[in-house]
């Protein structure tokens, strides 16, 4: 199982001096959800739209089932994009919005074949409405129906759920894993939102600056982030700077803790791995609790430094009061070691 | 409060009376008589009809099929050479119609080109920013991002053209055409001025009245509102049934 349908190879772009895409080198698998994660700015609508055909590369390569798409324009390429804003066409009822890149395809069956796209984004009945008539959430299902009505090689999705509030998200989001792994397709995914790239991608490529900071699973990039800059984009942190010598790390504050690193380092520790209370550890005041719900954060105060603590609200911290003086600490294995 | 209401209707409404009902009655009143009638059972008058009508048939596809590259290529360019070429556009109008209009001529005459081609060119060169400029507005409203999303979807940029770009233009290419298409059909002075022979309905009206033949004047002018108050009418009830009002 080694079949990439969208291979990029030290793909560069320069907008104005500026490089938007900076040798970017990715391979992304046939059926897989694969999400381009970063701040905006950070070139991943670039080279989304590198791929579906409306920009061009100054360098490198992009394949698409093993072919080049060097000077292959957009509406010769396998692939459909959904865009940010839906970009329905307001002059077409939403079973010709559909049934747009099939009548292109001069396809048969178009009828037959809106119907059961519509039926798979629970839009049946919808045919004869105005795209202008239906809410942003119904939009977006005519926009994924009209992409993957004519089954193209690889989806593309530009921040797709960004302009819906956060409850129809969250079911989007489910809606859209489920989605995918019904038509087993190639879902390329752009997002700035790194719980969104989580929660559903089978891979991320956490983007930065032009570059591609690290790609790997959810875990992977979560539990195990290459580079400072992912530790901070995907989720948040505690980082410690300091010097190693192989069995502990010296910060410059004084702090004296446990990992096998040597030279200069950044440790992390992710703030739901931190433990109040412990017993032994590090002491600290609780400068504030924010209650969150199903967690809480409290934000503690050791020393010039500042901590992040997270754990679920089971009732073990509802005890915890602003002023009030504890213990953090944390297991050795929990600590995560970066190069500076 | 009614009682206000009613008071900022009333200047409006007394306009509208003064200036158009009034007109109308009068013009309608006149175009009743026996000279009116005569002009109009005459059938050269009809045939003058016909030929202001096709002339502004033509003028006004002529003017569309040049305006509409230009009203995409300015929409296409920088705000700033866009302020300029829109400028340019209205240009012509800082000059009198007449010295336009002899400008042409002295162009036109030494070449020999007085036929209706040149009179038909004559009328397209004035009414192009009438086009131009409703096309320029509606075409600079349409959203980059249908055109790539039809692109993406297959249709290469011809068929983008014609399947996404033209229907959502339409009310800038309705506006501009009836904008031309209205004015043309009424047009006078200008056509004779290329070719002296090319008589249409706007200067025979022209004529009548200067000959003091009131009724006959009337009877045309008459005739003329109402086929261009029924073609918009049309037009309306058009747009309306294609849900684009």
């Amino acid at each position: 199982m080694d079949e990439h349908d969208v291979t990029l190879r030290g793909v560069t772009k320069t907008f104005g001096g500026r490089r938007a895409v900076d040798d970017v080198t990715l391979a992304i698998r046939r059926g897989e959800f694969f999400s381009l994660l970063g701040p905006s700015g950070c070139g991943k609508t670039t080279l989304m739209r590198m791929i579906a055909g409306f920009e061009s590369h100054d360098s490198g390569a992009i394949t698409l089932g093993g072919a080049d798409m060097a000077g292959v324009p957009p509406h010769r390429r396998d692939v459909n994009m959904v865009f940010q804003s839906y970009a329905l066409f307001p002059h077409l009822s939403v079973a010709e919005n559909v049934a747009f890149g099939l009548r292109m395809a001069k396809a048969d069956d178009v009828d037959g074949r809106v119907g059961r796209a519509l039926a798979k984004v629970n839009l049946a009945g919808y045919e004869k409405r105005s795209p202008t008539t239906l809410s942003g959430g119904e939009q977006q299902r005519v926009a994924l129906a009209r992409a993957i009505v004519t089954g193209p090689r690889v989806l593309l999705l530009d921040e797709p759920l960004s302009a819906l509030d956060l409850k129809l998200r969250k079911g989007l989001q489910a809606e859209l894993r489920r989605l995918q792994r019904e038509l087993a397709m190639t879902f390329v995914f752009v997002t700035h939102d790194q719980e969104e790239a989580l929660a559903m991608s089978d891979r991320i490529a956490v983007m930065n600056r032009g570059r591609v900071e690290q790609v790997g699973t959810p875990e992977e990039i979560y539990e195990r982030p290459s580079t400072r800059f992912t530790a901070e984009f995907v989720g948040s942190g505690n980082f410690f700077e300091g010097t190693g010598d192989g069995r502990t790390v010296r910060t410059k504050d004084g702090l004296t803790i446990e990992a096998a690193a040597s030279g200069d380092v950044t440790l992390l520790v992710r703030p739901e791995k931190m433990r109040l209370n412990g017993g032994s550890g590090f002491p600290a005041r609780v400068e504030e609790v924010l209650y969150q719900g199903a967690s809480m954060s409290i934000i503690l105060k050791a020393g010039e430094r500042r901590l992040l603590v997270e754990d679920a609200n089971d009732g073990a911290l509802a005890r915890v009061r602003v002023g009030e003086t504890t213990t953090v600490s944390w297991r050795p294995e929990d600590v995560l070691v970066l190069p500076r | 409060m009614k009682g206000r209401f009613l008071s900022l209707l009333l200047p409006p409404t007394a306009w509208l009376v003064v200036f158009l009902v009034l007109p109308t009655a009068v013009l309608a009143v006149s175009a009743f008589s026996v000279e009116g009638l005569k002009a109009l059972a005459h059938a050269g008058t009809w045939l003058l009809f016909w030929r202001s009508f096709w002339i502004a048939v033509v003028s006004t596809a002529v003017c569309l099929a040049v305006s509409y590259p230009v009203a995409y290529f300015i929409a296409g360019c920088t705000p700033r050479w866009r302020n300029l070429l829109l400028f340019l556009v209205v240009l012509p109008f800082w000059t009198n119609l007449l010295v336009r209009t002899y400008a042409l001529k002295f162009c036109l005459d030494p070449i020999g080109w007085t036929d209706t081609g040149a009179v038909i060119f004559a009328i397209v060169q004035n009414f192009l920013p009438f086009m131009i400029l409703p096309l320029y507005s509606s075409i600079e409203k349409l959203p980059a991002r249908l055109l790539e999303a039809s692109q993406d979807l297959g249709a290469s940029p011809a068929r983008t053209f014609w399947k996404v770009t033209v229907p959502l233009t339409m009310p800038g290419i309705a506006a501009g055409c009836i904008l031309v298409f209205i004015p043309v059909l009424g047009v006078f002075a200008l056509p004779e001025f290329i070719n002296e022979r090319t008589v249409l309905i706007g200067s025979q009206i022209n004529l009548y009245y200067g000959q003091g033949n009131v009724g006959a004047g009337s009877a045309l002018t008459l005739v003329l509102m109402v086929f261009t108050v029924v073609l918009t009418w049309l037009y309306a009830r058009l747009r309306k049934s294609e849900g684009l009002v």
